[in-house]
């Protein structure tokens, strides 16, 4: 090659990383407040609150969107986080608890500057329940079918004035609203009707304290602060969401100053980063649970000693301090941590492996027996799964783990366990205590519901069905806690294992972050040094 | 030369297609049925089989790979499952972030790997070779996983000299200078291995051509070294040198792959990661199906340069020997 | 017979004038013992938490420390030798034979069925390596039976190539042109002629690329597409200790350290092998 060939070559190069480079560059940030960078562990879905699942995602739809109500995410110390006017600036509850009359907050505008009413209102519920709306959306309707199977009629009653009548009185329903899969939150009909239902769930336009600016997925979600929200403005300038699905990656990246917030640090690695400077926060009261569901189909499983038995066998305090690092405590109850109804330190049995065995015996199985448990491939949950499988087998049960990939196992979960396999396991849980009911009702079962273990008990069904009917929390609490004492302490239908506080790294320079009984958190009250 | 190019582009017709046909059944070795996740929880048959019709898995699988061809030919790559947007705007952006690491790599492989073989060649069997050959064999063989992470234990946690992720600042970052700043450490990483084969096959081909006759003769006339070096060796060793360093971008294609998920690099590489994390079977076809594309278009620009650089070559496809 | 058995003698000979080629096999047998003996050698069982989580080297009782899992790291990569080793080979081993047979056929029997086999090998060829096999891995469920699989088809175009152009050679060379006049059929051909004339260089690019697979393969591993935890392999050792590199990285380091030897003996052993069964550098 000569001389001038290579020089022209090299040329050429440099011309060709230079157009590459200006074409990587991105805007400056100077406006006041900062920017927020939160290392997530992975992808979130697309953004439409109403076909939206999963709880990274939740985040992002509650800093952009907002519904009637929303939960109240500003005191970290609340056992159970209370609503609080949004859409709605003030609602009414009939005597039977049966009709709910929303006055609509006066200039609330989304971020595409159309304005909020009651026909906006009526116009997004008609999108996830009414099927003969011309803009009816059948996912959104399937997503949201757990909370519009409560409603029966959506009336506009006045310009800033929408009724919304239930099919019977359920004090929790409200709330419901604000869980987890499927929020109904107002999103701008001018938006939707503009970009059709695919677009919109990648470009969403809401009324929230943060508005989406820009998405380049597995790499950002950058949303920025809403000048004209109707309440506070948010303190920080920008928010952004960054995919670091690597572990190693996202704790490099705190450490280099480039984030922000990471969650799911190593549990080894926190002492280390308090330390060093960092914050880390948990969550005592986060409503989730991990739980493992016995089958009611598997003859083994029918027998209440067995199922008694592994709940004594299983060595929770191992996992939570030995494994966790004191991030989870242990749990026995189905009530969710983060709701009014919840028992601190519920505990029928205690850690007994020499008990079991001998229960184990007198059920008829002196030498042990073979079990089938299902477990998902899903971060780090096979490390607590086989603590459990050593505990099993010290009493003589051998737990074979059939690990399944995610995706593959939630199709597999939703159908419910069939009759061979004896247990399966989930981590989850909502805000209020109706979660309880969806696990175990009898009508719960699949493909009604998540009740996968076919657990059944008409008496905690009667309990559950007056706990809705209550209007003092306290009453449905101890309602709940009844049937709560029959599911667990009687029939041992579950075995529940611990609550995961889900530790947050926070960079020092972060303040008021708070850490709410809830899945989410509230990005508008954070502000940086 | 235009004859040969014009020849080599008919034989890559079927191979295209073959690679079409591999990246499509890819699809159907996935277990899982996404549209369980995709309609919900609640979601009743009716709405998962609308799902169903709509990414067209309803279809025979040879009517769905002519399909699938020939919305591919008009450059619609599907849409993305987890992400529901078109692969083709998922996929590009982040090949072109590839190219610029893997590019710049592949430059700094060849000239690190060119200056130490000739560095080592120069003086045989001495103890600076040995040391040079030494340290090329042992990083020329470290996993390019781990190499990345030492270095960045190094450079980035225990110096903090350089960015630990991503390409550009993402609070607010940019340029050409900040990209630079975060290409350093990817670029150490992914450049190690092929610069030590580079540098391997430097030195042996230069040693090759100086133990010939010509440069003996060369030599015992008292011509200087590094005249010799240059003026015979250098250009006699470089067809085979070409054809490894052509080699070494595919291998780069690969090793990329481990560099961008250490680094957050967001480059085809990452994508492709976290695709196959969340079963995202037309993204990972799609980022497949460009990173085969870019490998062989590389094989024949290197098939094209060494026909340049050997008339040999451009002869025997000439006589038609394939 | 007696004349293949002093070429061998001879190569061994100039094998064996080899030190790093020699040192290499001592050290790659010592390798193989320990993996094959690790149930009885291994001071520890390999999942068992037996030491402080992250213990250094040299705390009681571990001698290379613990890992995240307080598991002892010595014991484990005795035992995740058996997985390198069944990565880096059984692959090789598998596509080599694989690639044999398809790659004497197309170079022998020539023709169409060549051109078939021949497209087929340049369309596998079409995929980088490490890209083809992660993706395969991928979309499969992960196991070591998955990672043998996708190593495998990924590494085949490779032998193939080499084996078909070897034939081609051999076929056109006037001893075996005498043998097919003199009435020789095709399968003793390829089993008198061709077959010992494609066992060096075959041998030799299977050694190199044993080391090379062996990285692949933990590559996967590290990604979470091969080996899964809590068995113990090289690769997922270096992924599981990344989240404590600051503060141990010991356990990122030892397994790291161990890859890239084995790896390097294996291609000193396939230089080696070259030098030894090339006659021309034989000489030297």
């Amino acid at each position: 090659m000569s001389k001038l060939k290579f020089k022209r070559l090299l040329g050429a190069v440099a011309i060709a990383g230079s157009l590459a480079f200006a074409g990587g560059a991105a805007t400056e940030v100077k406006a006041e407040g900062g920017t927020f960078v939160w290392g997530m562990s992975s992808e979130m879905s697309i953004l439409d609150p109403h076909v939206a699942c999963g709880w990274l995602t939740t985040n992002a739809i509650h800093s952009i969107f907002e519904g009637l109500v929303m939960l109240d995410l500003s005191d970290p110390d609340a056992k159970s986080a209370p609503l609080k006017p949004a859409i709605a600036k003030s609602w009414e509850v009939n005597e039977d608890g049966t009709v709910y009359t929303f006055a609509i907050r006066e200039n609330v505008r989304f971020h595409d500057g159309t304005a909020v009413d009651a026909d906006v209102v009526k116009w997004n519920y008609d999108r996830f329940m009414d099927s003969g709306a011309e803009h009816a959306f059948d996912q959104a309707q399937a997503y949201l079918g757990y909370y519009t199977r409560w409603i029966k009629s959506v009336e506009v009653t006045g310009p800033m004035s929408v009724k919304i009548t239930l099919n019977e009185t359920n004090y929790e329903w409200l709330q419901m609203g604000v869980v987890a899969c499927g929020m109904p939150m107002i999103a701008s009909p001018t938006a939707i009707q503009e970009m059709g239902n695919e677009q919109f769930a990648l470009t969403p336009v809401g009324t929230g304290p943060f508005k989406f600016i820009e998405r380049e997925q597995n790499i950002k979600l950058v949303m920025d602060r809403n000048e004209d929200y109707w309440g506070e403005n948010a303190k920080i300038e920008r928010l952004i969401f960054q995919p670091l699905p690597d572990q190693a990656t996202r704790l490099n990246a705190i450490r280099a100053g480039e984030v922000s917030m990471i969650m799911e640090a190593p549990w080894e690695e926190l002492e280390n980063l308090k330390n060093e400077g960092f914050t880390v926060t948990i969550n005592e009261n986060i409503p989730s649970i991990w739980l493992l569901f016995f089958n009611h189909k598997n003859p083994i499983m029918q027998d209440v000693r067995v199922r008694k038995a592994i709940n004594m066998a299983i060595d929770r305090d191992a996992i939570a301090d030995g494994i966790l690092k004191g991030t989870g405590r242990p749990e026995m109850g189905m009530l969710s941590p983060g709701t009014y109804a919840y028992k601190p330190g519920y505990a029928p049995v205690k850690y007994d492996p020499e008990g079991a065995k001998a229960l184990l015996a007198e059920a008829g199985y002196p030498d042990g027996l073979d079990l089938d448990f299902d477990i998902y491939e899903y971060g780090y949950n096979e490390v607590w799964e086989k603590s459990i499988q050593r505990d099993l087998k010290k009493v003589g049960v051998n737990a074979k783990l059939n690990k399944i990939e995610w995706i593959t196992y939630m199709g597999k979960f939703l159908k419910g366990m069939p009759e061979e396999l004896h247990m399966n396991e989930i981590g989850w849980g909502w805000t209020i205590p109706f979660w309880t009911q969806v696990m175990t009702r009898c009508d719960y079962h699949p493909p009604n519901g998540f009740n996968v273990g076919w657990y059944c008990n008409p008496e905690v069904d009667k309990l559950f069905d007056e706990a809705v009917k209550q209007k003092d929390k306290a009453k449905a609490a101890a309602l709940y806690q009844q049937a709560n004492d029959i599911i667990i302490g009687q029939d041992f239908g579950y075995a529940v294992k611990f609550t995961y506080k889900n530790p947050l790294v926070l960079s020092p320079s972060v303040k008021h972050f708070v850490n709410p009984p809830a899945n989410w958190y509230d990005f508008s009250i954070i502000e940086l040094e | 030369m235009l004859r040969f190019i014009a020849g080599r582009l008919v034989l890559t017709i079927p191979v295209l297609f073959g690679v079409s046909v591999i990246v499509f059944l890819l699809a159907h070795l996935a277990p899982g049925d996404v549209t369980t996740i995709l309609a919900g929880p609640f979601a009743t048959e009716v709405v998962k089989e609308k799902l169903r019709i709509s990414f067209g898995l309803d279809q025979a699988l040879p009517v769905q790979y002519i399909k699938w061809l020939g919305h591919i030919l008009q450059g619609d790559f599907g849409t993305s499952i987890a992400n529901r947007r078109d692969v083709a705007d998922l996929v590009f952006p982040k090949f072109v972030n590839t190219a610029i690491l893997a590019l710049s790599s592949a430059l700094l492989a060849y000239i690190i790997g060119f200056f130490a073989g000739i560095f080592a060649a120069a003086r045989p069997y001495s103890f600076s070779d040995r040391i040079v050959m030494g340290v090329t064999l042992m990083l020329g063989n470290a996993p390019p996983y781990w190499l990345g992470l030492l270095i960045v234990l190094l450079i980035s946690l225990n110096w903090r000299l350089l960015p630990a992720t991503g390409m550009t600042n993402i609070m607010g970052g940019g340029g050409a200078w900040d990209v630079f700043l975060h290409l350093i450490q990817p670029m150490l990483t992914t450049a190690a291995a092929p610069a030590c084969i580079v540098a391997r096959i430097v030195r042996a081909s230069m040693l090759e051509i100086l133990s010939q006759n010509y440069v003996r003769v060369a030599r015992a006339k008292g011509i200087r070294r590094s005249l010799i070096l240059r003026r015979h060796a250098l250009r006699n060793a470089l067809p085979p040198i070409v054809t490894i360093c052509g080699l070494q971008l595919g291998y780069l294609l690969g090793g990329v792959l481990f560099v961008e998920v250490i680094f957050a690099w967001p480059g085809i590489g990452n994508q492709l990661w976290q695709a196959i994390q969340a079963r995202d079977i037309p993204t990972i076809q799609g980022a497949t199906l460009v990173i085969a594309l870019a490998f062989v278009v590389v094989n024949l620009a290197v098939d094209a340069i060494n026909a340049y650089l050997d008339p040999k070559i451009r002869a025997s496809e000439r006589a038609g020997a394939s | 017979m007696r004349f293949h058995l002093r070429i061998l003698k001879l190569a061994w000979y100039a094998y064996a004038k080899d030190n790093a080629a020699l040192g290499a096999l001592i050290f790659l047998a010592i390798i193989v013992l320990i993996s094959l003996l690790a149930p009885l050698i291994s001071p520890y069982d390999p999942a068992a938490a037996v030491a402080d989580i992250a213990a250094q080297p040299g705390s009681e009782g571990v001698i290379l420390g613990a890992d995240v899992d307080g598991r002892d790291i010595l014991s484990r990569l005795f035992w995740g030798g058996r997985i390198a080793l069944l990565v880096g080979i059984a692959p090789t081993v598998a596509a080599t034979l694989f690639s044999l047979v398809l790659g004497l056929a197309a170079g022998y029997i020539g023709g169409w069925f060549d051109q078939i086999v021949m497209r087929i090998v340049d369309v596998v060829f079409a995929f980088p390596l490490v890209l083809l096999a992660i993706v395969i891995a991928g979309v499969l469920e992960p196991g070591v039976w998955t990672v043998i699989l996708a190593i495998s088809i990924a590494l085949m175009p490779y032998i193939a190539r080499l084996v078909r152009t070897t034939t081609m050679n051999v076929k056109q060379q006037p001893y075996v042109e005498a043998a097919r006049a003199g009435g020789a059929g095709g399968l003793a051909i390829v089993l008198r002629y061709i077959l010992p004339n494609m066992i060096p260089p075959v041998l030799i690019f299977a050694t190199t690329l044993i080391g090379l697979m062996m990285v692949v393969g933990s590559g996967l591993s590290f990604l979470g597409l091969g080996i899964q935890p809590p068995d113990a392999d090289w690769g997922i050792m270096v992924a599981e200790g990344r989240g404590v590199l600051r503060k141990a990285p010991h356990i990122t380091i030892f397994p790291g350290v161990v890859i890239v030897l084995v790896a390097l003996s294996f291609n000193f052993i396939g230089d080696g092998l070259r030098d030894a069964l090339d006659p021309r550098r034989r000489s030297r």
